[in-house]
């Protein structure tokens, strides 16, 4: 996705990073904003209120995509640039230019990834983005719109198979009566129709003791998930534990069963769905090690010891199936239209249809039904408050060199350094006596670690990572 | 700090559990942390090997 990004700055394109740190893109764009953490929608809502200010709005689109335009006026009114400034610690003359730019520029695209929703208010920071894109019109044409980057290969994937609590394949709501009565024609189940549980409420299920046994397959929430101290004692807690994976992670090494599954590339055959929607079809080259086996058959062979009567030979039978219960987004995508135009993008409702490759395009018909509503979202400070005895704030994020929680790169040797670095600017190290590779104690309100410190001046002041 | 390393730094017991209302996602990006040099410890690792070389 980067190197799209930079062959379109030799292209002509400017690019704009907002972010407390000075990445490896901070160095290409053409603008680096070191913002404060958590303040994104301060930064978003003044960018708004210039672009009203200044009569830089869509005005056409805004009144006929759009509903909803007065209430995001009204909010925006108060996030003046300079008032932005004291929140962000962007200055008001650079958030006015960035707010010009974007709105006067032909097309305009806003990317974002975790920086914008590991939040609180993860919802109101993509809402004060897209709000951008509504009063500008930067949505539904070509070289414009907005892009979560995703952070591994089938993120939207698993959206779309419905591994989401509220929707089902080709994300049909449960509670959608005609949609969920084709999913149970062809499933031959009932299906509940109220939403189940996301990971954040399985936890408090398991707190309050709701929740007694788990299933987990390739994911590793004892290490991943936020206060680690919390998540352990809630696995020890379980009556019941199954990891299916392809290593013994920390969670698998706490359960009571471990099923070992096959990787997603080389070892299973499949289809993937990556950030622009695009369905790809891989293929097994080689059997997984030892006593492994592919993970469809091991969910099927459950699936039966239960009463079920599932007969799939091949990753194609599901896949066919998935075409069934969501025909209007998989319908064109045989096995063999996906070979043959290396992926397909969806919606593909038909064998006929060339698939979708920008989404939005209705909001641009002279009659546009249902509109698009602004989602006014207002400014909230960080929940873990910032004060004299926890005077800095800490942002995690990743190296480029590894992946995650490691299970996929720590078992290899690599020439960069395989240890966690506490990453510090050089002038909060020296108010602080911290020195480089030496001993810090990082302590939270919930737990505290001792590791080395890194010096880096590329953080903005009182930001750790 | 990241989560590559859990076994040897387990960065997330700092990060708080507070979650976004609707999509249940945590303030990974947020934690209020404080930081103070350790100079006189020695780490695990290397606390061990000491106490197998008091041993021999």
């Amino acid at each position: 996705m980067f190197l799209h990004m930079l062959r379109g700055i030799r292209n002509g394109a400017r690019l704009v990073v907002v972010d407390p740190r000075r990445t490896l893109s901070a160095d290409v764009a053409h603008t680096h904003l070191p913002i404060r953490v958590g303040s994104d929608i301060a930064l978003a809502n003044a960018v708004g209120h210039v672009i009203i200010e200044e009569g830089l709005e869509n005005r056409a689109f805004v009144d006929n995509a759009t509903v909803g335009f007065d209430s995001y006026r009204e909010l925006v009114r108060r996030y003046t640039p300079e008032y932005a400034e004291t929140l962000t610690g962007i200055s008001a003359q650079e958030i006015r230019d960035l707010a010009r730019l974007y709105a006067t520029s032909p097309r305009a695209m806003l990317c974002w990834t975790l920086g914008i929703t590991e939040h609180h208010n993860a919802t109101d920071n993509v809402f004060a983005l897209t709000n951008l894109s509504l009063l500008t019109g930067h949505v539904g044409r070509p070289g414009s719109g907005l892009a979560p980057l995703r952070g591994q290969n089938n993120v939207q994937g698993g959206g779309d198979m419905g591994a989401l609590p509220d929707r089902l394949t080709g994300f049909q709501h449960v509670s959608d009566d005609t949609r969920r009565q084709r999913v149970e024609a062809v499933w031959g189940v009932k299906i509940p129709p109220v939403p189940g549980k996301h990971q954040t409420a399985m936890m408090h299920a398991m707190e309050h003791g709701e929740l007694r046994s788990l299933y987990v397959i390739g994911e590793n929430p004892v290490q991943s998930d936020a206060d680690a101290h919390r998540v352990r004692r809630l696995f020890e807690g379980l009556d019941f534990l199954v990891v299916q994976d392809i290593t013994m992670t920390g969670t698998a090494r706490m359960a009571h069963v471990v099923l070992p599954g096959s990787a997603g590339w080389g070892e299973s055959s499949g289809t993937i769905t990556n950030s622009e929607r695009r369905v790809q079809l891989g293929h097994k080259s080689f059997d997984p090690p030892g006593e492994a086996r592919d993970d469809c058959t091991i969910v099927q062979d459950v699936a039966n010891r239960m009463g079920a009567a599932w007969s799939y030979t091949c990753s194609e039978d599901i896949w066919n199936e998935v075409r069934a219960v969501a025909p209007h987004m998989f319908g064109g995508m045989s096995y063999e239209r996906l070979s043959q135009h290396h992926g397909l993008q969806w919606p593909c409702p038909d064998e006929s249809h060339p698939g979708s490759p920008i989404l939005h395009t209705r909001l641009w018909e002279p009659v546009v039904e249902p509109r698009v509503a602004f989602a006014p979202s207002e400014y909230a400070p960080v929940a873990d408050t910032i004060d004299d005895e926890y005077p800095f704030v800490l942002t995690t994020g990743r190296r480029l060199e590894f992946f995650n929680t490691g299970v996929q790169t720590r078992a290899y040797p690599s020439a960069r350094r395989q240890e966690e670095l506490l990453m510090i600017h050089p002038d909060d190290a020296g108010a602080y006596g911290v020195r480089r590779d030496e001993l810090v104690r990082v302590r939270s309100r919930r737990g505290e670690v001792t590791l080395r410190a890194g010096l880096d001046p590329r953080l903005s002041l009182v930001c750790c990572s | 700090m990241t989560f590559h390393f859990p076994d040897q730094t387990e960065t997330n017991q700092l990060t708080i559990e507070a979650t976004d209302p609707i999509a249940g996602t945590a303030e990974f990006k947020a934690s209020a942390v404080a930081i103070e040099p350790v100079r006189s410890e020695v780490r695990e690792p290397e606390r061990r090997r000491l106490a197998v070389t008091v041993g021999d």
